[in-house]
Formats: structure tokens, sequence, C-alpha cells
């Protein structure tokens, strides 16, 4: 089963005109729904040169909170076939799509950044959010998942 | 687990996809022994201890900028004599210890690096007639001034601050995790290059 992404939607829009980001993480009896801090402003303004991006068109995970979503994707054990973790990030006014910016920031040496790691992409426009693509790690790289499962 | 001035020093760090928090933690768990003295060994000591590395210098390392005190201040968490290095750093002809999981040889010319057991890759970097490297060490010129050409580098001399950073760069990858076979590292036609 995947997360209905209703949680990661309504996160992502209150984020507009910025981008938000967030995690599901399997449980035995569904999804726990974590909300990330996207500090891409902050870093942004206090080093422009280090960090180009702002928040309009990048997140970065506060360094605290990833620690902590990486501790427990680690203590979650081997996934299985389908993803164990979901992160979900939005685009501002822009198609949800896996973009190759994207994709090298979830890829490390070939390999997913983490295991049964798989992704969600909304476009906020005007601040509703679409649909998410959905993407999951295979031996190609990033492909699109089916919506259902 | 890091602690609090750890989670601040290494934020930049922990960002990055090829550390996070799990790799900064492998960086600043793993330790790095430093043999010999050069300039490029002194650029490898101040990048591992400035990403939270510590590193063990033996006994013939001399009084390099960051020797001592001053590399302590220059980085808190790098410990200058701790047991058990993970890894070793230093001129090529000298040998290993026996507990390190890797090893990263610099000469002249470039470095080799391989896990321990594993014999270093033959990439044509060092002929016979090599340059002792360690005479690297004898040619003190301050940070950023040029090497006096005193006549005992090569014409294919590195540039010692590049290769020193290279050699960091190379012992975080296996303190990492990201680095698992032998390599070599070297310049060809003045870019560096993976040559193994």
């Amino acid at each position: 089963m995947r997360p209905d992404f209703t949680a990661a939607a309504r996160h992502c829009e209150a984020a507009w005109p910025r981008e938000g980001v967030c995690a599901y993480l399997a449980r035995t009896d569904g999804w726990d729904f974590v909300a990330l801090p996207n500090v891409a402003d902050e870093l942004h303004q206090r080093s422009p040169r280090d960090f180009p991006q702002s928040a309009a068109t990048a997140f970065v995970i506060e360094p605290r909170a990833w620690m902590a979503l990486e501790r427990r994707v680690l203590a979650m054990g081997a996934p299985g076939d389908e993803p164990h973790v979901w992160l979900a990030h939005s685009h501002v006014d822009v198609a949800a799509v896996l973009s190759a910016s994207d994709q090298q920031a979830f890829t490390v040496d070939g390999a997913s950044l983490l295991p049964g790691l798989g992704l969600a992409v909304f476009e906020v426009r005007a601040g509703r959010a679409g649909p998410p693509s959905l993407w999951r790690f295979t031996a190609t790289g990033w492909t699109p998942a089916c919506s259902t499962v | 687990m890091l602690t609090e001035d750890q989670i601040q020093r290494y934020s930049r760090q922990i960002l990055l996809k090829e550390v996070g928090g799990r790799g900064q933690q492998r960086l600043s768990a793993a330790c790095v022994e430093v043999v010999g003295a050069s300039r490029v060994l002194d650029v490898a000591v101040a990048y591992l201890a400035a990403s939270g590395t510590p590193v063990v210098e033996d006994t013939q390392r001399r009084g390099g900028f960051l020797h001592g005190a001053t590399l302590q201040a220059f980085a808190p968490d790098a410990v200058l004599h701790r047991s058990a290095p993970v890894g070793w750093l230093g001129p090529l002809e000298l040998a290993p210890a026996s507990h390190d999981r890797f090893r990263v040889a610099v000469s002249a010319r470039g470095l080799l690096a391989a896990p321990t057991g594993e014999p270093l890759p033959d990439a044509g970097l060092l002929p016979p007639t090599e340059a002792d490297p360690v005479a690297l060490g004898a040619l003190a010129a301050p940070t950023g001034g040029p090497l006096p050409d005193a006549g005992l580098l090569p014409p294919t001399e590195a540039d010692p601050v590049a290769l020193g950073a290279l050699a960091a760069l190379v012992a975080q990858r296996y303190a990492l995790g990201l680095e698992r076979s032998a390599l070599a590292v070297g310049q060809v036609e003045g870019r560096w290059q993976r040559l193994a």
C-alpha cells in the first residue's frame, strides 16, 4: 500500500509560493506523516554564493530534521518490493516532474539516497496542489511509478 | 551521536547528500593516521580535520602550520592522539599499519589508494626514479606562496594544495563507504583524472 498523500498536498499548499517538503514512513498499520522544514531561504540569504536558489525553486531540509528522518529510515531495516519511505516535495507553478537536478539530488553513487525510498512530486499552482507524480528507484535510475498499488 | 556543537559546525556537510547525518557520524568516528611531512599532507590534514575527522600524526611530522595545538584550535574535533586509526595517509614508500581499513599514498605526481589487503594500483605514477615525495616538505613557503625552485621539483610536480585536497577527499570517500576499491588519481595534460 501507498500513502494517499493528502497531508503532503496540504503541506505543500501551505508552503506555496515556496517549495514544501515532507515524508511518509511506513508502519505496520499505515503511514506516519512527517513535515520537514525547508531552510533554503535562510541559507540563500546567509550565503547566496553557496546556496544560489531560494525556497521558491529549491528545498533544503533542515539538518536536524534530516538526521532524525535518516535515523528512522535506517532503523526500519531492509525494504521490501515497495518503498517504505516516501519523500514528497512541491514545485512552485512548475509541472510535477522529477527534473534532472531532482534525480541527481536523490542519487548517491548510483544508488538511491535512502534505502526503500520513493519520491512524490507535486505541482502547486496558485496555492493548489495537483496530483503527485510518483517515482521509484530501479536499476536504470528513477522511473515513474504507478499512482496506485 | 553527534553533539549539538557538531551538528552546527558540520551542518553544511550534513546537508550534502553524499554525507548526511549518518555520513557525518562516520567522518567523526573515523581516525586517520598521517605519516610523514609535506605540504600535501598539511593540506590533507587541514581538510580532514576541518571535516571532523580526528587525525593522528606520527612523531616524524614536524611543525607544519597546522601541527599540535594549532590544529586543535582550527578544528576542535581533531583529536591528535587516539588509538586504532581506521585510515592511513602518507607518502608511498611507508608501509601502512595493520589496523587500517584503507590507505591513501601520495607521491609527487598523484595519489594511490586502496583498502587494506589490496595492492595499490599500478597507474604509471611512480617510476623507480621518482623523487622522494617527502622532499616536498623541505621546500617551505607561506601558504599561497610559490615553492622555491631548488631543483627538487620534477617537471610534472603537482600542486600540493590540489593534491592534498584530493588526498583528503579520497580518504573521506573511504570513510563514508563511497569508495571500496583501489584507485589512482593523477594529472593527464594538466587535468586531474582517475587513472585506475
